[in-house]
């Protein structure tokens, strides 16, 4: 285990990395972090700050600067902001004696050089030099490599009595999978499932679970990230900052010192998940999606099957990553106007590329599975917080090209959508000519009721007679449906563990668009269990976002509220209650 | 199992073999036995049965009467008959008894087109006595019900003996109250044997004319058609009195009309005068899809128009055949015509021009079909010029449109008519569209072919077409380049359970096909199937006609077809199947 844990500490190469693991591990180590890593330059050298006993010994400051990977001789003394020699100068002209908070002046100052792998034999001397010259009276400096970094977090994180023995397992074999995502995945999953089994436990043990969460992610990507493929790691995000957040819900306040701790766990998570997601982005999918055919090519698939399913998959992801970045629109106040710009940005950056996906790889006009209506939802969510002409353009050409192709194939027994799930079952779809079998594949849809909301929405006349025809003429057996979260879904939701919310049935694709619109938000009035979701609530509406796209839940319509009410009458004030506003300036 | 004649060392006779197998209970097996031991004289097993009735040993004729039908009996029924046909003829025994067994041979037969070998045989019986054909008349007519079939056969005999009686009897009754008798006797009026030379009476034209006046039974308006076309053939002077009789049989009758007449077409086209022919192809446009005997009598007749110097006539009628019938019908029943057109280069480019210009879906899909003998169409083939008419930008992008819609899966062919309608036109714009076609979805979908056949087109030359090519190919390269670009994206595969089931759900689609495939196998038929466990030989023994056994080897081979599938069928398989709908359903607007 110390081997696995070593072997991801070495592999942690970023600022950002390294830094970000480290507070958690002293706080559970029992120092009180004073100082926590942030963005840009570091404070006169000090990448962390703790203060607290460590080994039995007498309270200490101990002060961090943080060497990703190995410590060369390049990076010993070399120019640049990431020097370790400047750095530790720094921290004793600078942020000892004016920044180093006042109550512990008195205390002993431990320098601790860390990094993730070792200090390499050529500047071995220069540091031990250094050290003997500048050790004195309260001054003394260690060394916090990786060895000694896998030794703490194994006795602190994953304490036996902690991490017992057949979580451990999990994780090994998580790992030992990599290569074959769904299944490392499973072994993942299992693994959070039994951390996050916190029922009768104490606020520590919670707290730590998280923590244990946070650093099993971080372990799983930085093999992941070694090993060439994401995919494991992606999917693992998502079920670790859902369960994460079934644990930190319980801590909706930030006053106390264990909800702070429990707030800060969480963050570490979703930055881990989200750093997770950009790198699935950046790497394997942006810079690909204008190539004519280029992302359904890379599927390397045996059948058409495999494509549909792996670019509405992709889809939804990108959807998701497109709303995690409106949402961090949505936190900036005013006086950060350019980060807010710079997140909008991005917001902007992944519907561009949303669509010229759907332009370069035509599998993405059809679903082969009606569920994959939550992640077309997903994206015309997000697509519907552009406040443009470019996103109705792109809503009026994408919906009534993928209506004509569906009823296309369910004319002539093509591959048109259908409920089943299992993938041995998909790859008998469809099976021509037979009737009863077409009936019993198509009797419900979320699909076809979306694409007659967003026709309503966005005005697309021909389109919304469309959905109306096609039902008539050929779904009169299908239940047209949406679906709302209800009473019990706060509970589930998160963790999946059972079923749960309303579906309205029946929808009214066949009469107006104004009638099907005031129908939603009727249910959406009448429905105000979305509402009082923790994460609504607390404003983290993309976890549910999140929890909808892996769990398959239909997206829940509140999240258009605003928009359908904009439509519906003229726009209401902002109510403040967690749902996001409708159509910010992008 | 084959029975084997048991044999004692040395003195052994094919005689004793027959007695020992009579005694047994098994006369009719061990005469099967012997003729197959006798290889190339089964003539001699067929008189020494002969000889075993004539001697009374045997009751020969009671013994083939109780042969089991064909359908207990397999194969082996018409081997066994065969014997019984070659003895008839030599033959003394009882009238009513070998009426009877020929009548039960010939039953047993069932629609096969051998049934009625036998009636050679007992014409040969009969007129080995002219008491046999005059008492087996009177046997007939006294009972109707149970002879009526022999009754054809019976008049034949009888006119080998003498013609003029038996023809005025068969003249009689044709206007006989029993239908079956007038059905069958109006066919003998046809099957009656005229002397070289000798001009078929006008009696026998009157007894026809009036059998077609008066009658509506599809059998014997049926019946005329054959005898009218067979006194015709002994007297071609009576041209201009048969084809109107044949056209007004044609008119009343039916099905059974429309297939003497397809007989007619089928196996005497090269005898058929042009009124004569145009007769029997106007009646025959009235063939109902589902009359598989009379379509395949039809067949060998439009391949020999096609192989004609007037392949138009043929080519017309075969147009408005299906046209007639478009749903149900389809090219595919014309085997020889299929056949052919693909043996015939100039004629498919020819067809498939006319044809899909025309744009008809029985037509264009009775091209795929022809497309399919074409040794998996990796042929190259050019449009037929002449046909490209108006040769204006619509109509040759029409076609190109066509072409791809249902050559799609045969894209050397395609892609060769393709490149000859580029070869068509001076049209800068119409050039361009159809490189584009070439390119997508072509290229797209088989980018093998840039190198096996465009880039040798392309360097044909340097004129705009080839130069068209070359950017085609250079489009591809561009597409790939681009998509190598993207590299492996391993977050992408489907899984390795993905994998698997795929893999399983291909191998039982193989293998259903395969078992489809072997029931329609005519082979699979004719041979016994064994399956090899182990080792790369089959060893069996192949015993001769003395008992003696040969040793043979069968080495095991390996079979392979191989067939691309198009690249967007992965890819993106619903616009592939959007567009190959929308190509094949593109038509003209009616003016």
């Amino acid at each position: 285990m110390k081997l696995i844990i070593k072997e991801y500490l070495a592999s942690l190469k970023e600022r950002g990395e390294l830094d970000a693991i480290l507070p958690d591990l002293l706080s559970q180590l029992g120092l009180n972090v004073f100082s926590r890593p942030a963005r840009g330059t570091r404070q006169n050298g000090v990448d962390v700050g703790a203060v607290g006993s460590l080994d039995g010994q007498p309270e200490k400051v101990y002060l961090f600067t943080i060497k990703p990977g190995d410590l060369t001789r390049a990076s010993w003394n070399a120019d640049g902001p990431q020097a370790v020699r400047p750095s530790l100068d720094e921290i004793q002209d600078a942020y000892i004696p004016n920044r180093l908070p006042s109550e512990h002046r008195d205390k002993d100052i431990v320098i601790c050089v860390c990094c993730g792998g070792d200090i390499q034999e050529q500047v071995r001397e220069q540091w031990e030099g250094y050290v003997s010259q500048r050790a004195a009276g309260k001054l003394s400096f260690q060394e916090w490599n990786g060895d000694r970094l896998a030794e703490l977090i194994q006795s602190s994180f994953l304490r036996e009595d902690l991490l017992p023995a057949n979580s451990r397992s999990m994780l090994r074999k998580s790992l030992a999978l990599l290569d074959e995502p769904e299944a490392s995945h499973r072994q993942f999953v299992r693994l959070i499932a039994s951390l996050s089994a916190i029922e009768g436990k104490s606020d520590a043990d919670r707290l730590t679970a998280l923590r244990q969460i946070s650093l099993c992610l971080w372990i799983l990507f930085a093999w992941a990230r070694d090993n060439g493929n994401l995919e494991s790691a992606y999917l693992s995000g998502e079920v670790a900052l859902l369960h994460g957040w079934s644990i930190a819900r319980m801590y909706p306040e930030r006053s106390s010192k264990t909800e702070r701790a429990v707030h800060a766990a969480l963050v570490s998570v979703l930055s881990t998940y989200q750093l997770i997601a950009t790198e699935y982005m950046t790497k394997n999918i942006l810079p690909h999606v204008e190539k004519q055919h280029g992302l359904s090519s890379a599927v390397r698939a045996s059948c058409g099957l495999d494509v549909n399913l792996k670019l509405f998959d992709v889809l939804g992801r990108m959807g998701t990553a497109g709303l995690w970045s409106y949402w961090s629109a949505l936190q900036c106040d005013d006086e950060q106007a350019e980060l807010r710009q710079r997140f909008l940005d991005v917001m902007r950056s992944y519907t561009m590329s949303i669509r010229q996906m759907i332009e370069s790889n035509p599998a993405l006009l059809l679903p082969i599975k009606d569920d994959q209506a939550i992640d077309i939802s997903i994206a015309l969510l997000l697509w519907s917080f552009c406040e443009d002409e470019e996103a109705r353009g792109f809503i009026e050409w994408w919906l009534p090209e993928m209506l004509g192709r569906a009823s296309f194939a369910y004319a002539s027994h093509g591959l048109y959508p259908c409920t089943l799930d299992r993938y041995s079952d998909l790859l008998e779809h469809p099976k021509k000519g037979d009737e009863e079998y077409r009936r019993n594949v198509t009797q419900g849809s979320l699909l076809y009721p979306t694409i007659s909301l967003y026709a309503a929405l966005y005005d697309i006349d021909e389109l919304f007679q469309a959905v109306s025809d096609l039902k008539k003429e050929h779904f009169q057996h299908c239940t047209f449906q949406f679906w709302f979260p209800d009473e019990t879904s706060e509970v589930h939701i998160y963790k999946d563990s059972d079923g749960h919310g309303a579906v309205p049935t029946h929808v009214g694709v066949e009469r107006t668009k104004g009638e099907l619109i005031k129908e939603v938000l009727d249910e959406c009035e009448q429905s105000a269990h979305f509402k009082k979701l923790s994460a609504v609530e607390q404003g983290m509406w993309p976890i549910v976002i999140v929890a909808c796209r892996h769990y398959r839940l239909p997206v829940p319509l509140h999240l258009l509220e605003s928009i359908l009410k904009a439509k519906a009458t003229p726009p209401p004030e902002q109510d403040g209650d967690g749902v996001p506003p409708a159509r910010p300036s992008v | 199992m084959t029975e084997e004649p048991q044999r004692e060392s040395g003195a052994s006779t094919l005689r004793d073999d027959l007695l020992r197998g009579y005694a047994d209970g098994r006369f009719v097996e061990t005469v099967y036995a012997c003729s197959l031991a006798a290889r190339d004289e089964r003539d001699v097993v067929a008189l020494e049965v002969a000889a075993l009735q004539n001697e009374g040993l045997v009751d020969v004729v009671g013994e083939f009467e109780n042969l089991k039908s064909k359908s207990a009996n397999g194969g082996r029924f018409f081997s066994m008959r065969r014997v019984f046909e070659k003895a008839l003829p030599h033959i003394n025994a009882n009238l009513p008894a070998v009426m009877r067994c020929v009548l039960r041979l010939y039953r047993d037969a069932g629609n096969d087109m051998a049934a009625g070998m036998i009636f050679d045989s007992y014409i040969g019986f009969c007129t080995k006595n002219a008491s046999r054909p005059r008492d087996a008349l009177a046997a007939i007519k006294a009972n109707p019900v149970e002879f009526a079939d022999l009754l054809t056969a019976s008049l034949v005999a009888g006119s080998l003996i003498d013609r003029p009686m038996y023809l005025a009897e068969a003249m009689r009754l044709c206007g006989h109250d029993n239908i079956e008798l007038r059905r069958r006797a109006v066919f003998a009026i046809g099957r009656i044997d005229w002397p070289t030379g000798e001009m078929a009476s006008d009696a026998a034209f009157e007894a026809l004319e009036a059998s077609a006046e008066c009658e509506t039974d599809d059998h014997i308006l049926g019946s005329v058609v054959k005898s009218a076309f067979a006194l015709s053939q002994k007297d071609k002077t009576r041209e201009l009195r048969t084809v109107p009789l044949i056209a007004l049989a044609l008119s009343k009758g039916a099905e059974v009309s429309l297939h003497a007449a397809s007989e007619l077409f089928g196996f005497f086209t090269k005898e058929l005068s042009p009124a004569l022919l145009d007769t029997l192809l106007e009646a025959l446009k009235r063939v109902k899809p589902g009359n598989k005997g009379t379509l395949d009598n039809i067949d060998p007749g439009i391949e020999h128009l096609l192989k004609s110097q007037e392949p138009e006539r043929g080519i017309a009628f075969l147009e408005e055949l299906m046209l007639t019938h478009a749903g149900a019908l389809s090219l595919g029943v014309f085997d020889s015509v299929l056949h052919h057109v693909a043996q015939t280069p100039p004629l498919f480019g020819r067809l498939a021009t006319r044809w899909f210009l025309k744009g008809d879906r029985v037509l264009c899909d009775g091209l795929v079909e022809v497309s399919h003998k074409l040794y998996g169409a990796n042929v190259a083939l050019p449009v037929d010029p002449t046909e490209l008419v108006p040769k204006d930008r619509v109509h040759l992008i029409f076609l190109a449109r066509k072409i791809v819609g249902y050559f799609v899966t045969s894209p050397l062919l395609a892609a060769s008519l393709i490149v000859s309608l580029m070869r068509e036109t001076d049209d800068k714009g119409v050039l361009e569209a159809l490189k584009q076609t070439l390119l997508d979805p072509l290229l797209l979908n088989y980018p093998s072919l840039a190198e096996s056949y465009l880039a040798n087109e392309a360097r044909k030359g340097t004129g705009a077409v080839e130069v068209a090519l070359d950017e085609a190919i250079k489009s591809l390269d561009a597409y790939f380049a681009t998509l190598h670009s993207v590299g492996v994206i391993r977050e992408l595969h489907p899984s390795e359970e993905q994998r698997e089931a795929h893999m399983r759900q291909f191998g039982r689609q193989v293998a259903d096909s395969f078992r489809e495939a072997e029931k329609k196998s005519v082979f699979y038929g004719l041979v016994s199937k064994s399956v090899l466990l182990y080792g790369r030989k089959s060893v069996h023994r192949v015993y001769g006609p003395g008992g003696e056994s040969r040793r043979m080897e069968t080495a095991l081979g390996n079979y392979s077809a191989k067939f691309d599938l198009p690249r967007m069928d992965n890819i993106d398989p619903v616009s592939l199947d959007y567009m190959i709908r929308m190509y094949r359903a593109e038509r003209f607007r009616s003016k």
